[in-house]
């Protein structure tokens, strides 16, 4: 089992995929008509069955999510994951919707698509930014079903990067989660950047 | 993939039916395909190497512009959704170029082209989705529409239900009076023909009352506002109370109505007795409407359905006209009865049923039907009944000798026997196909502790008995008690002789049929335990109504009316005048006010009847300023009771709410005003004044 990243390195990648978050905010503000303010109030590395619980959705509900694999220095799946209620919510206050349709149209599929999408690429811009990663992405896909179905890893041993996303619109307070799962080797990797990342910080404040 | 030539590659691209453009690393335009051409007017010979924004120059600094540069710089893919995005790029359709009315919504993907050979390239995807775009357009439309329509109609819902109500109350009003007036014409000298028109007013009002019940009842299960209770009660009695109170109709056509309860294995329950008594009222009014001769057995059984619930079954059979099997589905659906022809003989809405049934839904069972023409019909019902915590005592067994039991039916006397039975006595059972001298021969020469004898039996035969058990217990040193079983209204006694001596007899009791278990028993326990004396509460002829109420100093007591509607101030007064009353009368609640503030010390007013809806102020309001305002403080505690026509869920609270004590439906049941008048004038709280 890797080692647990001590606070100050989870506090320095908390922060990191907050300045990334934060120019998602951005391309989602001119996307739509609102303001919307994107945060991430938590950020945790854990073992895939551990994340699933984190997750806090019912295993009989509705998922809708965005997926891009990914590959390179680490591989694995990045998820964006809502309740389908909150995922029709979202989708329908930035576009000023309001159908009485229970599902997501194709249309506004596509929209949570692109919106799945820019948040992820944030994520994305700030691990290959700050990180020094070479990783290469695919294009973002619509899914949904129920949190086994979407959830899948490929082998217990795998884990999570988990980042709860918070979205707040002028009326609304919404939640997303996003997990970026990586197999072990992959996530030593990763944790040995995050590492070398934290060192090369501390040491040039203290040079 | 040696094959795959350039020359391949190329027609390839240009045959797709998406748009291809391909961009180098400094958003120089490298290549787009025929789509793209056909779409934007553009050759590719006249832009290739051009920057992309000078080519189109929408794509200068837009979303799809910052896609590219991160495909390129971090290799992020992107996806652009035609809702964020109408249309990026200027396309348009059947070559009208430049007319913003035929631009194609597009959606894009961009994604970084990869290759070791050289510098990064990026391609972007267009997919024309204009006829999505439209489809869906469409698709809301009819949502919307369809959510329109929705809140139209429970717009309509509600102002039906709210029709319903208004319409309840101006109706009720109205019948108040008819009804209250034709029960005071009754009470005076008439002729005969007269009392007969009278009588028949009287019935068609009462008819006409039923039928708005009924119709409101039905829209209140429609809206879904008919509320079930739960109340512990007295199932076997609540039961019987129902059927005899229906027992008169069935007896005047001479149908005999036998009701088994001996299947019940608990008294007291948790449920909604009146509702129970509706839907029994509604079947067993059907099957009297319906059975010229016969007789009408109703049976009913409970099973533990879980440790906290009962399934309660009860049969109606009759022995009737019965209906065609292929009605019998149709028979719950409202408006409809077997024919057209059964609506104009036998009167009746047709919603009856379709209520029964969705009561009985409502209280977690149903209902089916078995009939055969011209053999009769069966009704069984289910319900959910919870149980209860109360527990009537258990009935004690009895060790006497056995009783001769005479009656005319032979169901009835097996169910008679049946219960019997329970209570560890022996029956003999003697029916009217058994011959008069078999019946004396055992009555003559056997001991028993009780002889029942039922008054429906043939004259002859019952003269013969009759005759033969008042010598016999003249000549016996210790009388054998007897029970006479009357019908509901002691017809049968008044027409023999031989009967009415035996019925004035003082070792003779009587019981009325149907009858409850527990009346049966409270009857042989007193018989049994040889009180001889003829018992009051044996005799159960329907308790005449109050007619005279006595007040606690004797003195006549002080009541107010309050009343807008002169016919109803009428009915009432008519009424108090009855049970030896006097009112005054305030037509609203500011003529209440001033007259209970005109009122002597020494004698203030004891009762308020008070109408809810009266102009200027309601009845709401004024007891409202009695029990709270200042000024009427001397008066305060006066007991109010309401009278309302409204009879929606709630009005009941509504009233209790204003702080009056006590509420009374109109039209006004006599008999219910003299148990509440009773109740208030002699139960009053204390000290008051």
């Amino acid at each position: 089992m890797p080692d647990k990243l001590t606070p100050l390195e989870i506090d320095a990648l908390t922060e990191i995929f907050n300045i990334g978050i934060g120019r998602a905010a951005k391309s989602l503000n001119q996307m739509v008509s609102q303001t919307v303010d994107l945060t991430i109030p938590e950020i945790e590395i854990l073992p895939n069955k551990q994340a699933k619980h984190k997750l806090d959705l019912d295993t009989a509900m509705e998922i809708s999510a965005v997926t891009q694999r990914f590959s390179g220095d680490f591989q694995g799946q990045a998820l964006l994951m809502f309740s389908k209620e909150n995922g029709l919510q979202l989708v329908r206050l930035l576009l000023g919707n309001k159908i009485p349709i229970e599902d997501l149209s194709e249309l506004e599929q596509d929209s949570l698509v692109e919106i799945g999408n820019v948040i992820l690429n944030a994520c994305f811009g700030t691990v290959i930014n700050f990180l020094q990663a070479s990783i290469s992405i695919e294009m973002p896909e619509f899914i949904q079903g129920n949190l086994n179905k979407i959830f899948t890893y490929s082998s217990e041993h795998d884990w999570s990067l988990y980042i709860k996303v918070k979205f707040s619109l002028p009326s609304e307070n919404i939640a997303g989660h996003i997990s970026f799962i990586m197999d072990i080797t992959s996530l030593e990797i990763f944790q040995e950047s995050v590492r070398k990342f934290v060192f090369g910080i501390t040491n040039t404040v203290k040079s | 993939m040696a094959n795959l030539t350039s020359d391949i590659l190329f027609a390839s691209l240009n045959q797709l039916s998406v748009g291809i453009v391909i961009i180098d690393e400094q958003q120089k335009l490298v290549f787009f395909n025929q789509w793209l051409s056909d779409y934007s007017g553009k050759n590719l010979a006249d832009h290739e190497g051009k920057y992309l924004g000078a080519v189109f120059t929408q794509y200068q600094d837009s979303r799809l512009s910052d896609a590219c540069e991160s495909a390129l710089s971090l290799g992020l893919p992107a996806r652009l959704s035609h809702t964020f995005n109408p249309a990026p790029l200027p396309l348009y359709q059947n070559n009208f170029f430049g007319d913003e009315k035929f631009l194609i919504q597009q959606q894009i993907s961009v994604k970084k082209i990869a290759i070791e050979s050289s510098s990064p390239l990026c391609q972007i995807v267009i997919v024309n989705v204009t006829h999505m775009v439209k489809k869906e357009k469409t698709l809301q439309k009819l949502a919307d529409d369809n959510k329109i329509q929705q809140q139209k109609a429970e717009i309509a819902s509600r102002s039906k239900s709210e029709f319903l109500a208004n319409m309840s109350h101006e109706i009720r009003t109205p019948i108040n009076g008819v009804l209250g007036m034709l029960t005071l014409l009754a009470d005076t000298q008439l002729s005969k023909t007269q009392r007969h028109f009278s009588k028949l007013a009287r019935v068609s009002a009462e008819i006409l009352l039923h039928l708005i019940n009924d119709i409101l009842d039905f829209s209140k299960i429609e809206a879904g506002k008919l509320e079930i209770e739960k109340i512990a009660f007295n199932l076997p009695d609540s039961i019987i109370e129902t059927i005899q109170a229906m027992a008169i109709q069935a007896q005047d056509k001479n149908i005999e109505i036998i009701v088994d309860t001996t299947g019940l294995t608990e008294n007291f329950v948790m449920g909604d007795p009146s509702r129970l008594k509706q839907i029994i009222t509604n079947l067993l009014s059907n099957a009297i409407k319906f059975t010229e001769q016969g007789e009408i057995n109703i049976t009913v059984t409970m099973e533990e359905k879980s440790s906290s619930q009962f399934k309660l079954a009860v049969v109606i059979a009759d022995t009737g006209i019965g209906i065609p099997a292929k009605k019998c589905a149709d028979l719950f659906t409202a408006f409809t009865q077997v024919d057209a022809s059964t609506t104009r003989e036998y009167g009746g809405t047709g919603l009856g049923l379709t209520i029964v049934k969705q009561l009985c839904q409502l209280m977690g069972g149903d209902i089916n039907v078995n009939s055969q023409l011209g053999l009769g019909s069966q009704f069984t019902f289910y319900l959910s009944l919870d149980k209860s915590t109360l527990s009537t005592k258990p009935f004690k067994a009895f060790t006497e000798k056995p009783i001769l039991l005479i009656d005319s039916n032979e169901n009835s006397a097996k169910i008679i026997s049946k219960q019997l039975q329970l209570w560890g006595l022996n029956v003999v059972i003697k029916t009217a196909s058994d011959e008069v001298i078999a019946i004396c021969d055992k009555i003559k020469n056997h001991d028993f502790s009780v002889i029942m004898l039922d008054s429906n039996l043939d004259k002859a035969a019952l003269d013969c008995i009759a005759h033969l058990l008042l010598i016999n217990n003249k000549l016996r040193s210790k009388a054998v008690p007897i029970i006479l079983l009357t019908s509901m209204n002691h017809s049968c006694i008044e027409k023999n002789n031989g009967l009415l001596a035996l019925s004035n007899d003082e070792n003779t009791h009587h019981l009325a049929k149907p009858m409850s278990p527990s009346m049966l028993y409270n009857v042989l326990t007193n018989v049994l335990s040889q009180e001889c004396t003829k018992l009051a509460n044996g005799d159960l002829a329907i308790a005449p109504l109050i007619s005279n109420i006595t007040h606690k100093n004797n003195k006549q007591a002080k009541i107010l009316l309050v009343e807008d509607n002169r016919i109803n101030q009428e009915v009432a007064l008519g009424l108090l005048r009855k049970f030896g009353f006097n009112a005054d009368v305030a037509k609203n609640g500011v003529h209440a006010l001033e007259l209970l503030l005109q009122s002597e010390l020494s004698e203030p007013y004891e009762l308020v009847l008070m109408d809810c809806q009266m102009p200027e102020m309601d009845g709401y309001q004024a007891t409202q300023a009695i029990r709270t305002d200042e000024k009427y403080r001397r008066f305060n505690q006066v007991s109010i009771i309401a009278m309302t026509a409204n009879t929606m869920q709630g009005d009941q609270k509504k009233c209790l709410d204003a702080g009056m004590n006590d509420y009374l439906a109109k039209p006004i049941n006599p008999q219910l005003l003299a148990e509440k008048l009773e109740f208030w004038l002699t139960n009053e709280v204390g000290n008051l004044y």
